[in-house]
């Protein structure tokens, strides 16, 4: 038993437990000198503490042993293969630890309001660890697997909840530490030589998802569905075929987004998986891996896997009503009707469209068990779907995987729900459409090779986006779309309720790198396309400012003139929507005098528009550079000899304002901007 | 352009605006503003001058000759002496007092923006 894969697992990741407490009671010194002296512990108290924790409640001598002696030398088999994967992880800490950005999970949990009135703390937070203590040991001994599940459960629970914002450990990574060192620990067990790579899947659902339209708006929940659950199911079977454990290895989940961490010669197993999952759902997944060696990611792969395209049928003549493929097997085509017309579905289609229907079908909570219509193969998760709106609007459906062993969707047992869903009938009203994403922070940290911050990111977006929306939509009527790891999609009825949701999501820790993009109305499928295009180009830009309307107001073409006014004059974008804010009156005139090929005036009003545009940045650079004795250092006697050089700059601004195009573009901007306000414009 | 070529694009504005040929000036009128820049005695502040005293009621020849008056002592080279000609053209009042004092306010718009300078206070009209 001592040498068992899950003893040595189950206690590496619990081997740093201890530092719940310690972290806690950071500030009650009484008990931490109580602690020392009377254990004498002076280093790596919260080995002590945790194997103090564990041995009061009865757990196993043998994981006591593994948490204690974590941290000491001359120590054998299996704390020394934890005491491995320890020093492993900790290298990719100690890599980040220069960098500002080593707190960045404990300031997302700051960001999102963890502190000691709101959240697990105290009594809350010493009952929940206690709770779990108590029950933990004996299923340990009579199920390790599902001890696993919960104790996974458990850390992620209780370090999000603890007081990240008051002490200096990072209390959220501590679940991603855990999470990896349980996974190194456990491969080191199963292949002491393997080589380990962490595995990043990304379905790619926004291409399936743009043959959406009004009459089959479930679709997307079928998509988001049977996306999460394949490719939970592709990885947690292959793990399973390998004898190991999904919920070590298995660092993050959500339908977008799945990270793995297994042995290199494991990743082609898991390919094969996901090329099924593809080719049912005909949608191209992609899958990085990493290797990870001490203290940095290499890249190793970039694999975009594409269905297998199915045999067409010669007498074929149906084609799918959604994705526009062909029909070649009648008896699985799905028929849908709706009030406009009647659908035909082709098998891959119904697939989707059936996940929905199973898990619709029945109103309040529905609980799938295990292996029902093989959506579910992966053990520790059950699902519930409900009806019920949280924003009491019974327009709205909202789809939630609960937890394991979930009664029912308010079950405050559950572990955290891993993805939500929110849908609506896109009513026919003028609204708009918002789209948040955080791909960029996630691309950029694993780049770095950030891998401690980075599953821990991973983890709590979706805590950090919830945080988001729910203050925003306390006094205005906010819907989410869809809320996953990295990115939600609202909708909004008012522009003006879109300050409220800019300024939540700005405001926060991770403002700088939040991506916002608005669409005004716009059909079902076609705004739920151009948003995912839009987040997505966006991702890859430097600035932050993606603003979208298909009808009468703005276009990428909008947007990019206004951006390249600011870089022409060298303004930031919020300068210049405040100086082109108190010119509207100028500019509706001057593009009035185009149509009226009155000379005079425009050449006056363009004039004014020039003139304004550089006032108070020229008055500004003027008395700067002469006040601090700075006109020297640019080998300039005046200032006016420096604005010489700057003529042609102005040449190219005064072009700018000749084209009516770029006029009509920019007061379409300004005047969006105006509506929405003018806290969208980020740096 | 070399100061040669300079000075007779100016006076081609200057030209123009004799003529009360308006439209046409106001399609030179921003790069004779560039021009101005090159020439000594033309400043921001004798231009701003001169836009103010275009400004001033002209309801009646009295006006029109103390507001001549006035724009030739102030001696703005190129452009006191072509304005002031203007305004005899154009006589009290009317449409054209009102094209002249924009074309103006442009010139100097401009100016101030190829300058550098503190921007317009001019208001649309």
């Amino acid at each position: 038993m001592c040498d068992s894969y899950y003893v040595v697992t189950i206690g590496a990741f619990l081997h740093d437990i201890g530092k719940i407490v310690t972290n806690y009671l950071y500030d009650h010194k009484d008990f931490m000198v109580y602690i020392e002296k009377g254990r004498g512990v002076k280093s790596h108290r919260h080995a002590k503490v945790g194997s103090l924790l564990l041995s009061n409640y009865g757990f196993p001598e043998y994981i006591v042993h593994i948490v204690e002696k974590h941290h000491e030398s001359d120590v054998k088999d299996p704390v020394k293969k934890v005491q491995w994967a320890d020093r492993f992880d900790a290298s990719y800490r100690a890599g980040t630890a220069r960098d500002k950005g080593r707190k960045l999970p404990i300031e997302i949990g700051a960001a999102i309001g963890l502190d000691v009135t709101k959240t697990l703390h105290g009594f809350d937070l010493g009952n929940y660890v206690k709770h779990f203590l108590e029950h933990i040991n004996d299923i340990i001994v009579s199920n390790p697997k599902l001890a696993a599940l919960l104790i996974d459960g458990f850390y992620r629970e209780a370090t999000i909840h603890l007081r990240s914002d008051s002490i200096g450990d990072d209390n959220i990574s501590l679940y991603a530490h855990s999470k990896i060192v349980a996974a190194l620990t456990s491969l080191k067990v199963q292949y002491p030589d393997s080589n380990h790579v962490l595995v990043v899947i990304e379905p790619a659902i926004e291409e399936r998802a743009q043959f959406m339209t009004v009459d089959v708006i479930e679709y997307l929940a079928g998509l988001h569905l049977y996306t999460y659950f394949g490719v939970l199911g592709a990885a947690s079977c292959m793990l399973n075929d390998l004898r190991l454990d999904p919920s070590f290895h298995i660092a993050s989940e959500m339908s977008s987004r799945f990270v793995v961490i297994i042995g290199e010669e494991h990743v082609g197993l898991l390919v094969d998986r996901l090329r099924r999952l593809a080719t049912d759902l005909a949608m191209p997944i992609h899958v990085e891996s990493y290797i990870m060696r001490r203290g940095i990611l290499r890249k190793d792969a970039n694999i975009r896997i594409e269905p297998e395209p199915l045999p067409l049928s010669a007498t074929s003549q149906l084609v799918c009503d959604i994705c526009h493929q062909p029909i070649y097997n009648k008896n699985l085509m799905l028929i849908l009707k709706r009030a406009s017309k009647t659908l035909r579905l082709c098998e891959r289609c119904s697939i989707i469209m059936h996940t929905y229907k199973v898990l619709a079908n029945s109103k309040g909570i529905l609980c799938i068990k295990r292996g029902e219509d093989g959506l579910l193969k992966y053990p520790r998760l059950s699902l519930a779907v409900t009806l019920c709106d949280p924003f009491e609007d019974s327009d709205y459906i909202v789809a939630r995987i609960a937890g394991f062993q979930a009664k029912s969707i308010e079950d405050k047992t559950a572990l955290i729900p891993s993805i939500d869903i929110y849908l609506n009938v896109f009513r026919k009203e003028y609204k708009y459409f918002t789209g948040i994403s955080y791909k960029r922070l996630l691309n950029k940290l694993i780049n770095e090779g950030k891998l401690h911050e980075y599953i821990s990111t991973v983890n709590i977006l979706n805590r950090q986006l919830m945080h988001i929306i729910g203050e925003a939509s306390q006094n205005t009527r906010i819907y989410p779309l869809e809320i996953l790891d990295d990115r939600a999609i609202l909708e909004i009825l008012s522009p003006f309720d879109l300050n409220s949701i800019i300024s939540n999501s700005i405001k926060s820790e991770l403002g700088k790198y939040t991506i916002i993009t608005i669409l005004r109305r716009g059909a079902p499928g076609t705004a739920y396309k151009r948003l995912r295009y839009m987040i997505q180009e966006i991702a890859n830009t430097d600035k932050i400012l993606a603003i979208e309307a298909p009808e009468n107001a703005l276009s990428l073409k909008d947007v990019s003139v206004f951006k390249e006014l600011a870089q022409l004059l060298n303004i930031p974008y919020n300068t210049l929507y405040k100086r082109l804010i108190k010119l509207m009156e100028v500019l509706d005139e001057y593009i009035n005098s185009f149509k009226k090929e009155d000379e005079i005036e425009k050449v006056y009003l363009k004039s004014i528009i020039l003139s304004r545009l550089f006032e108070p940045s020229s008055r500004d650079e003027k008395e700067g550079l002469e006040v601090f004795g700075l006109l020297p250092f640019l080998e300039a006697e005046s200032y006016e000899e420096l604005v010489v050089e700057k003529e042609e700059v102005r040449e190219k601004i005064s072009k700018f304002f000749e084209d009516e195009g770029n006029v009509r573009s920019i007061i379409n901007t300004v005047s969006f901007l105006n509506r929405i306000g003018e806290v969208i414009l980020l740096e | 352009m070399n100061r040669e070529q300079s000075v007779r694009f100016i006076q081609r504005f200057c030209e123009k605006l004799k003529q009360l040929n308006l439209n046409e000036a106001a399609k030179i009128v921003e790069d004779v503003a560039k021009e101005l820049l090159n020439v000594e005695a033309v400043t921001s502040s004798s231009l701003e001058r001169l836009a103010e005293l275009l400004k001033q009621e002209i309801s009646d020849y009295v006006d029109l000759v103390e507001v001549r008056s006035e724009v030739i002592k102030l001696n703005v080279p190129f452009i006191s002496i072509c304005v002031a000609e203007a305004l005899s053209k154009i006589g009290p009042g009317g449409e054209e007092l009102l094209k002249l004092r924009k074309l103006l306010e442009a010139l100097i718009n401009f100016y101030k923006y190829y300058s550098g300078a503190e921007g317009a206070e001019g208001v649309t009209s």
